[in-house]
């Protein structure tokens, strides 16, 4: 393991007497940092929000979900490791790799979802019609093109919050396989006897994460918006957000897939 | 085509669009162990203690091979990723060059005394690392050990250290010697750290109790306010 040097910081400011503030600010910046990383679920967020045309609340969510998983899976695995043996049972790669074939089942889990929604909406168009006319014109939305009840179709699962269980199990995925950094942060407050300490900067390392998704979520959710506002005027937008949906759930249950089988390999490649 | 639906057509390109390409997951996460080492006294020799030196990931170990010039310079690639193989442990185990490093890198004393050391057969590397027994020149009950392993390779490598009766210990670049005691008891670090963890999730709790309470109170009064 090679620690990066936001991690290394962290590591020598734990052993500071007292509560050191600047610790506080390099968790931040190392979790920050890390969420930028490859391979944290912020493409898929990205796709989920534009794809399901989410909401800000729903990006505070998802952010939120990653940094709440990533702090649990962090706390369970330093205490596991330091106080009960845990490498005596398995080694970490072995875990963190099986914790990403978790991961990657929940997103084709996800991806899945989505595909079905969309099929499902698209195959019951005359039905999703009706019931959408009353609750478009109740917001004073305009009529008139064929796709406007495609979209009307996913604004009305949107109200119903249908996007919370996929956010809920993307936010988990991208949290569920700690980050070194945080481990090592975590195990050497145990180690010292700083747990408290220790798990405050793995909070703030969380924070640091979700204010990154969040911010890419926002982006998503923003753009998704212009999309949909340009629709009107613009041929090549009216067929992007009809295909944006499908192409974002297709996108996520690949990724989904990827993500499985690239675990996989490297387990293979452990035994 | 305005530019700013080149601009918004560019984010949903990107957003939808890099799902699709190469999930890495595997590049970002992986981990290993980190670096231990076990202090244990031999249950039938007063003068003898065991250092067991266990690696942390399996890159690190083809690394040390590297700088020992056991293996392959170009294993470690010009971006810093290692190509491991599942042979390198044995490759390194194997070679005395090896258990130099680690008497040359774990030293005891007892008594303000070096202890000599030698490594005990080595099996399974990766899996269950190594050992070396110190032999010191008269009974102790306390014995100082310095580790210095793979901080050599780059500074800010760790070492996990567990002694007798709980005891633990961090060593580091500029903190190398921790000295053990071999009778007495640790100080229970575990009752400590959970103490410490449940008075943080108190804290947050509390807090978040509070800030729930605050804002319903808020909406409470100007609710109150609008109806006046």
């Amino acid at each position: 393991m090679n620690p990066g040097s936001l991690s290394d910081r962290l590591q020598d400011l734990i052993h500071a007497p007292g509560v050191a503030p600047l610790a506080f600010v390099f968790a931040f910046l190392a979790g920050a940092g890390h969420a930028l990383a490859p391979g944290h679920g912020k493409t898929l967020a990205a796709a989920y929000l534009a794809g399901s045309r989410g909401r800000i609340r729903d990006a505070a969510w998802l952010g939120g979900s990653v940094a709440a998983m990533h702090t649990v899976s962090v706390l369970v695995i330093g205490v596991a490791w330091t106080f009960f043996s845990l490498s005596d049972l398995i080694r970490m790669e072995q875990l963190t790799t099986w914790l990403q074939i978790a991961a990657g089942l929940l997103v084709l889990g996800t991806g899945l979802w989505m595909l079905r929604r969309h099929l499902r909406g698209s195959h019951s168009h005359s039905h999703s019609h009706d019931h959408d006319h009353g609750h478009d014109h109740g917001h004073g939305h305009d009529h008139g093109h064929g796709h406007d009840h495609d979209r009307g179709h996913t604004r009305h699962h949107q109200h119903d919050g249908g996007q919370r269980p996929g956010l809920f199990l993307l936010g988990v995925s991208g949290g569920l396989t700690p980050s070194p950094a945080a481990f090592l942060v975590l195990a050497t407050g145990l180690f010292l006897g700083r747990a408290g300490f220790a798990l405050l900067l793995v909070l703030t390392f969380g924070a640091g994460m979700a204010v990154v998704l969040f911010g890419i979520g926002v982006l998503a959710v923003a753009g998704s918006t212009l999309v949909t506002r340009n629709a009107r005027t613009h041929a090549t937008l009216r067929l992007a957000t009809r295909f944006t949906p499908m192409l974002a759930a297709g996108g996520i249950t690949a990724f989904g897939a990827g993500m499985i089988a690239v675990a996989a390999v490297h387990l293979a490649a452990l035994a | 085509m305005s530019a700013r639906t080149l601009v918004t057509l560019a984010v949903i390109g990107v957003a939808a669009g890099t799902a699709v390409f190469t999930p890495r997951p595997a590049a970002a996460h992986p981990f290993g162990d980190p670096q231990t080492v076990v202090v244990t006294p031999d249950p039938r020799r007063a003068d003898v203690v065991h250092v067991k030196w266990r690696v942390g990931g399996p890159d690190d170990l083809t690394v040390l091979g590297v700088s020992l010039g056991l293996l392959p310079a170009d294993r470690v690639r010009a971006d810093g990723t290692v190509d491991y193989r599942y042979d390198d442990p044995g490759v390194v185990g194997a070679s005395p060059a090896f258990t130099g490093y680690l008497l040359d890198r774990i030293t005891v004393t007892g008594g303000g005394r070096p202890c000599t050391g030698a490594v005990e057969p080595i099996a399974a590397l990766a899996l269950k690392g190594a050992t070396a027994g110190f032999t010191c020149p008269g009974p102790v009950t306390s014995v100082t050990v310095a580790v210095r392993t793979l901080t050599d390779l780059h500074p800010a490598y760790r070492t996990m250290a567990t002694g007798p009766a709980g005891q633990r210990a961090v060593y580091e670049g500029a903190n190398d010697t921790h000295t053990w005691s071999l009778t007495g008891s640790g100080p229970g670090l575990g009752r400590s750290a959970l103490v410490q963890i449940a008075a943080v999730f108190g804290a947050l709790l509390l807090t978040a109790v509070a800030v729930v309470f605050t804002v319903k109170r808020r909406a409470f009064t100007v609710n109150r306010r609008v109806s006046a």
